[in-house]
Formats: C-alpha cells, sequence, structure tokens
C-alpha cells in the first residue's frame, strides 16, 4: 500500500471515520501513556535527566562532525569497516553488495527505522534477496503487505483476528487468535531464519563515539539473534544517532525505556562494540556500521528546526498527541508519524510534498513536554508553517483572508468599520446565529456567533452605568 | 571508507557554518543529576533487585549456598521436564564444576558445556547447533543492577547464545556482583573503558523475552528464554 504524505488529509478522515480503528489507538496510546506515567513518577529528578540528554545531543548534533569522526576510528579501531552513505540508494546498494558476496539468499533484520526509511527491504527484493523481519510486529505486517503504524509498535492497527486470518491464509496453520499461540508460531518459524541466515541486519539505537560502541534496545530478543548469529552484522544509522560518550549511555538507556513502554529497562539492551574477539564464543567475524545522511546534513542547516535531530524515537510524542490519537500512524503516509513525524516528513521530502503535515497539531505543546529530550517540537511546527506561508505555499483563500486580518489588526479605523460592516450585513441577512459556512472547516466545525456589541461598546456602556470596574 | 564521507562532512561542516576540521572539542557536559547513595548492604540491593526482577516476570531468589542452588537446579529440572542442560564456560559454572556435577546428579539428563577452543570455527559451530537444543542453561553474570532487575553479561565469560537460545536461563550470581544502578555499573566499567577492557558484546537482560506486538498483549518468550531466573548465592557476609 503505497501512501504518501500529501494525502494527509484524505487518509486521516478515512481513519476517524473508522471507529474500530480509532478505539484500537486511542486505547493503546492510552495504555502506553499510562505506563510511563507511572514509571517517571519514580524518578524524581527525571526533569534533571531530561535536560542533560538535551544537552548532550546539543554537543553531540552542534559538533557532528567531530564526533562522527570519532566514532569512525573507535569503530575501526575495534576491528569493525564504517560506510558513509549520502543516499538511500547508497545505502541499500551497500548492503545488497554485501549480500552478493556472501552469497546470501536471506537475511534476517531486527527493528530499524532507518532501515525503513530508505526502504531497504525493497531494494533487497529487487536484488533477489529475502529480507526476514523478525520483530513479531514487522513481521505480521511484512507479511501482510503492510507499512508500520507506530515507531514502537508496529502492527497497533491490526487485530488479533485479523492476523490469525493472516497466518491462517499465508502459512496454512489451523486458525488461532490466541496472542500467546501467534507468537510460538512466529517464534519457531523465525528461529530457523536465523539459525541458517548469513547475514544480520539491525538498527542502532545510540553509537557511542570514545568506544565505538552501539547500542541496541528491545524486548523481543530478535535484535540479539540478529547480531549474535550471523557470520556478518551490518547496523545502519541515521548521523544524528551518535552521542559523544560511553558513559551518556546509562542516562540515554533510562529515558528511552521509561519514555517508550513504561519500562524500568527493556528487556535486553545489546552494547556492541566491533566484530568478536579472540576467545569469544560466538559473535559476527564482521561488523560493519552505516552512517546514513539521506537528507541529515540540510536539517542540521537550519537551526531552528536542528533539535528535531536530537529525536531517540521512543514514540512518546505520538502517543500523547490528540491528532495522532485520533487520526493513527498510517494517516501521515511516511515512516515517521505523530509530531516527530510531522517535523521530520517536511524535511526529509520536502515541504510541498508534506504540506499538511506541520498543521496536524492542535499546537497544545503536549508533545514537547513529554519528549525526554526536549525537543520544542511544536515551535518546530510553527517554524515549518511559518515556512509554507513565506513560500506562498498556502491557499489564496486563507492568504486573503490573513492579509485582510493583518490589515485590520494594525489600525483601529479600518477595525471599528470592519467589524460595523460585517454586524450589519449579519443583521440584514438573518444570520447571526450561524454566519459563515467555510469549505474545510464549517463541516466539522461551528463557526463561532457574532457578540451582539463590540468589546469596546460595551466597555463604555457598562462604565456609563456604573457596572464597571 | 568511500567517497561519500568527504562530501557528507563537508556538508555538515557548512551547516553547521565551520570552516574545516579541528574547529569542535570535546567538552564535558556537568553533572547536574542527583549522585545515587552511597553503596548499601547487597542483600538490601538484592532485596531490591528481587522486587524489580520479579515485577518484570523474572524469577529471582536466594541460596545459601551451591549445595541449596544444586537441589533448586535439580527441582527445576524435574519440575518442566527439562531434557537437555547447557553450562556456561563462566567462572562461577568452573568453579563449582558445574557440568560435572549436573551430569552425577541428573543421569537421564544430557548436560552439555561450552569447552574446547572457541578459536576454532568447528567448535564455535558445534556449541551453536548444542545451544539451539538446550531446554535450559546455566551462566554467570557481570553485574546485577538493583534498580532495574537487570543481569549484565560480557561476551568475554560466555557466549552470546547461551543467555538466549535455551527455554530457560538460569544466572547464578555472587553479592558481590550487585550495584544499586546502571550509572554505577558503568563507572565500574571506566568512564573511557581503554582498548582491550570492552568486549565485544556487553548484554543487559532484564527478565524474560517479551512482546507486545499483538493488541498489546503481553507474551513471554518472543525470541529469547520464556524463563529468566536469577538465583544469588551465599548471604552477604
Ligand atoms: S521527538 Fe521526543 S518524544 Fe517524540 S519520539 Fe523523538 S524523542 Fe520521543
Amino acid at each position: 500500500m503505497n501512501r504518501t504524505p500529501s494525502q494527509f488529509r484524505i487518509l486521516a478522515s478515512e481513519n476517524i471515520a473508522d471507529r474500530r480503528l480509532r478505539r484500537t489507538f486511542q486505547s493503546a496510546t492510552g495504555h502506553a501513556l499510562g505506563q510511563r506515567a507511572q514509571s517517571v513518577q519514580l524518578v524524581p529528578e527525571w526533569e534533571d535527566l531530561r535536560e542533560r540528554a538535551h544537552r548532550i545531543k546539543e554537543e553531540a548534533v552542534e559538533h557532528l562532525d567531530f564526533y562522527l569522526e570519532k566514532l569512525e576510528a573507535s569503530v575501526i579501531r575495534r576491528g569493525g569497516r564504517v560506510f558513509w552513505a549520502r543516499d538511500a540508494s547508497e545505502a541499500s546498494s551497500y548492503v545488497v553488495d554485501l549480500c552478493r558476496r556472501l552469497q546470501a539468499s536471506t537475511v534476517v533484520k531486527s527493528k530499524s527505522m532507518a532501515a525503513e526509511e530508505i526502504g531497504l527491504a525493497d531494494a533487497l527484493e529487487a536484488a533477489g534477496v529475502q529480507p526476514v523481519e523478525t520483530d513479531l510486529g514487522e513481521f505480521i505486517i511484512q507479511v501482510a503487505g503492510e507499512t508500520p503504524s507506530h515507531i514502537i509498535a508496529p502492527a497497533l492497527h491490526m487485530t488479533r483476528q485479523q492476523i490469525g486470518n493472516l497466518f491462517h491464509e499465508k502459512f496454512g496453520i489451523p486458525y488461532t487468535d490466541i496472542p500467546a499461540e501467534l507468537c510460538a508460531f512466529a517464534r519457531q518459524r523465525l528461529r530457523r531464519e536465523f539459525l541458517s541466515a548469513r547475514l544480520g541486519i539491525s538498527g542502532v539505537n545510540f553509537a557511542a563515539a570514545d568506544t565505538g560502541t552501539i547500542a541496541i534496545v528491545e524486548n523481543e530478543g530478535n535484535a540479539r539473534l540478529c547480531t549474535s548469529l550471523p557470520r556478518v552484522h551490518v547496523a545502519i544509522m541515521g548521523l544524528e544517532k551518535v552521542i559523544p560518550r560511553f558513559s551518556d549511555l546509562p542516562l540515554f538507556l533510562r529515558l528511552l525505556a521509561r519514555s517508550s513502554t513504561g519500562q524500568k529497562q527493556t528487556s535486553y539492551v545489546s552494547m556492541i562494540s566491533g566484530p568478536r574477539r579472540e576467545g569469544e564464543w560466538d559473535g559476527p567475524e564482521e561488523f560493519h556500521l552505516v552512517l546514513l545522511d539521506n537528507g541529515r546534513s540540510d536539517i542540521l542547516s537550519d537551526p531552528r528546526v536542528r533539535r528535531s535531530l536530537y529525536c531517540i524515537r521512543c514514540g512518546a510524542c505520538l502517543n500523547t498527541c490528540p491528532i495522532y490519537q485520533r487520526v493513527g500512524g498510517h494517516s501521515y503516509g511516511s515512516v515517521y508519524s505523530g509530531p516527530i513525524g510531522s517535523v521530520l516528513t517536511p524535511l526529509f521530502q520536502g515541504l510541498e510534498a508534506a504540506k499538511d503535515l506541520p498543521y496536524a497539531s492542535s499546537l497544545c505543546g503536549s508533545c514537547s513536554n513529554i519528549c525526554p529530550v526536549k525537543i520544542d517540537l511544536h515551535h518546530q511546527l510553527l517554524w515549518l508553517r511559518e515556512k509554507l506561508v513565506s513560500r506562498r505555499a498556502t491557499p489564496w483563500q486563507e492568504r486573503l483572508a490573513m492579509s485582510l486580518f493583518a490589515a485590520g489588526m494594525k489600525d483601529p479605523a479600518l477595525y471599528r468599520m470592519g467589524s460595523a460592516l460585517l454586524r450589519l450585513f449579519l443583521k440584514v441577512s438573518g444570520k447571526s446565529n450561524r454566519p459563515f459556512t467555510i469549505p474545510g472547516w464549517s463541516p466539522t466545525r461551528d463557526f463561532p456567533a457574532l457578540a451582539q456589541t463590540s468589546f469596546k461598546q460595551w466597555w463604555e456602556s457598562s462604565r456609563q452605568q456604573g457596572e464597571g470596574p | 571508507m568511500n567517497g561519500s564521507r568527504e562530501v557528507i562532512l563537508g556538508r555538515i561542516r557548512r551547516a553547521l557554518l565551520r570552516p574545516g576540521t579541528g574547529h569542535a572539542q570535546e567538552h564535558g557536559i556537568p553533572d547536574r543529576v542527583r549522585s545515587t547513595p552511597g553503596r548499601v548492604g547487597a542483600t538490601r540491593l538484592f532485596d531490591q533487585f528481587q522486587e524489580h526482577s520479579a515485577s518484570v516476570g523474572g524469577e529471582p531468589r536466594v541460596c545459601a549456598d551451591i549445595e541449596e542452588a544444586l537441589e533448586g537446579i535439580q527441582k527445576l529440572v524435574a519440575g518442566a521436564g527439562y531434557r537437555r542442560v547447557a553450562v556456561s564456560h563462566h567462572e562461577i559454572c568452573r568453579r563449582h564444576r558445574l557440568a560435572q556435577v549436573l551430569s552425577d546428579l541428573l543421569p537421564e539428563v544430557s548436560v552439555w558445556r561450552e569447552e574446547g577452543d572457541a578459536d576454532r570455527p568447528g567448535s564455535r559451530r558445534r556449541n551453536s547447533r548444542q545451544l539451539a537444543q538446550a531446554d535450559l542453561s546455566i551462566t554467570g553474570a557481570d553485574f546485577l543492577i538493583a534498580e532495574s532487575g537487570t543481569v549484565l553479561i560480557a561476551s568475554a565469560g560466555s557466549s552470546r547464545q547461551i543467555s538466549l537460545l535455551p527455554t530457560a536461563h538460569l544466572v547464578l550470581a555472587t553479592p558481590d556482583q550487585i550495584y544499586p544502578d546502571l550509572g554505577a555499573v558503568f563507572r565500574q566499567l571506566g568512564t573511557a573503558p581503554e582498548e582491550g577492557r570492552l568486549p565485544a558484546a556487553l548484554t543487559m537482560i532484564t527478565g524474560p523475552s517479551r512482546t507486545a506486538d499483538i493488541e498489546k498483549v503481553l507474551i513471554k518468550g518472543a525470541h529469547g528464554p520464556v524463563r529468566q531466573l536469577t538465583w544469588m548465592i551465599g548471604e552477604e557476609t
């Protein structure tokens, strides 16, 4: 299913009309928020941690060239290899070439937003390599031919019955809708793949520049399998995943686990420094790290949106967003959804291609408040709106209305005259209750009725009657 | 290294309005975060560990000595009907000659240990094959973290798979291994772990493998062990 961010309005209204889907998203996000709140409450220094994480990310992003070179040197020192990829196709072809060299016909893959972003699975398939998604949620949506609807829970939009039917049809197993049985089936099926695959692909949550260590956070164990069993491990990371020091990891691990699922710690964290060392019982013989730019250096060039690169992909801003809760992840038409998606997608794909996304926000600021690295998401959305307006990308009616409004607000006489005329017009036409129908606005909400008198008139008359202050 | 390296670094430097290399430098971040309380007794810490581990489905307990642990293992194996047990190369397993003792105690169970030359690909392959079939694995730990009920294992001591492939994973720990939080463990690892100190893989394990990917229903044993047990051997003296 090919969705694009330009379809946001259509997709969102479709998804809002789907009551089951809306209930699913509202209860799932509500559940995640509750878990998070509980576990955050237990950390009295939470605000300090956020501030500190923000500053460490700032340090890393403001000196990105320095830390990336340092990371590269550390990985090489540990016997790993580093590949710099300008864009999706460079990154994908590097992985495809690796498969060719290893003569690998299937590869096992754990969750990676960067791989999703560059469409790695499609590129591999096109090259005749079967990429096997091993995260349960990713496995389900891969079998269904779907795309993820949440950063943390990719198959959030599907019911157990849908999944039961899917497995029944695709794998010919007897129908069951018991989650544990569905999971057991996937476990068994994927075990075989793990034991035979020559190449494992993973994402990266954090990469420490001083030691060349990458940290991968998960609950299922599939990332551990991907990085332990195959002969070669390739990890793909966006440039911004670098953090200065190994010793910064505890802070970020605490923030990430609690923000995303409310766990004190996820079931597994793998901290990997290069390939297997001498005397060790297992681990890959080759370790490759792909550093993916794909538009990140452009984002860097605008200091106002640069902070969006601090994101640690915890998903908390999705859960708390009143828009996301209602429209769901697929409405955004891109890999990244929710508030952070509304910022990143226009930056990655171009403002014009995603011009509704900066408006997919009530500007309530809940996302900024919850963000563990303190990204001022709603300000970033405002700046993107400003960019759109200055590029005249908004509809002409809106521009006309806004310029009239601006003229009126700057000139008291004009303002008085305008509002008097408007009142007169409404009185004559007898429409004071429901003054206007504005396409795109009034079908879903009422235009507020005008007050009988203006504030100024009211103020003066009440003063005369001695009621006022 | 490849051609895009210079292009990307150039773009970054232009974006940051920095003309060339060498302008950036490292600066420390002031540690504003409340420091953790001093080292409290290992027993108290293990109480905390037990609470957190149990809350995520782990199975922690205290054994007075190795004899009690061995008895526990016998019960565990009999109770669950495990047929194959894998014992790691970790120091604590070797010290108690666990593989040997267990094969004597459990004649009907096949006990197998990670041994031989890890640098020979043949041994490693055999190792993997054995582990893929094990029902229970027994390893040591390198660190325990009280705050979250986490066990930390370095790849230097035992394989990565032994704590991952079997249905159940039992960790035998000692009181000196427990620390209040992850920060304290990292300080122990050294703030700038010099070359050689850091193993290729450090794995943090908190409870059994799990997933909530189907309708947010919590399921234990997604890809890794269904049961994760941590036994502390010997009270603090
Ligand atoms: S923007 Fe902040 S809250 Fe949203 S996913 Fe990223 S880190 Fe989490």
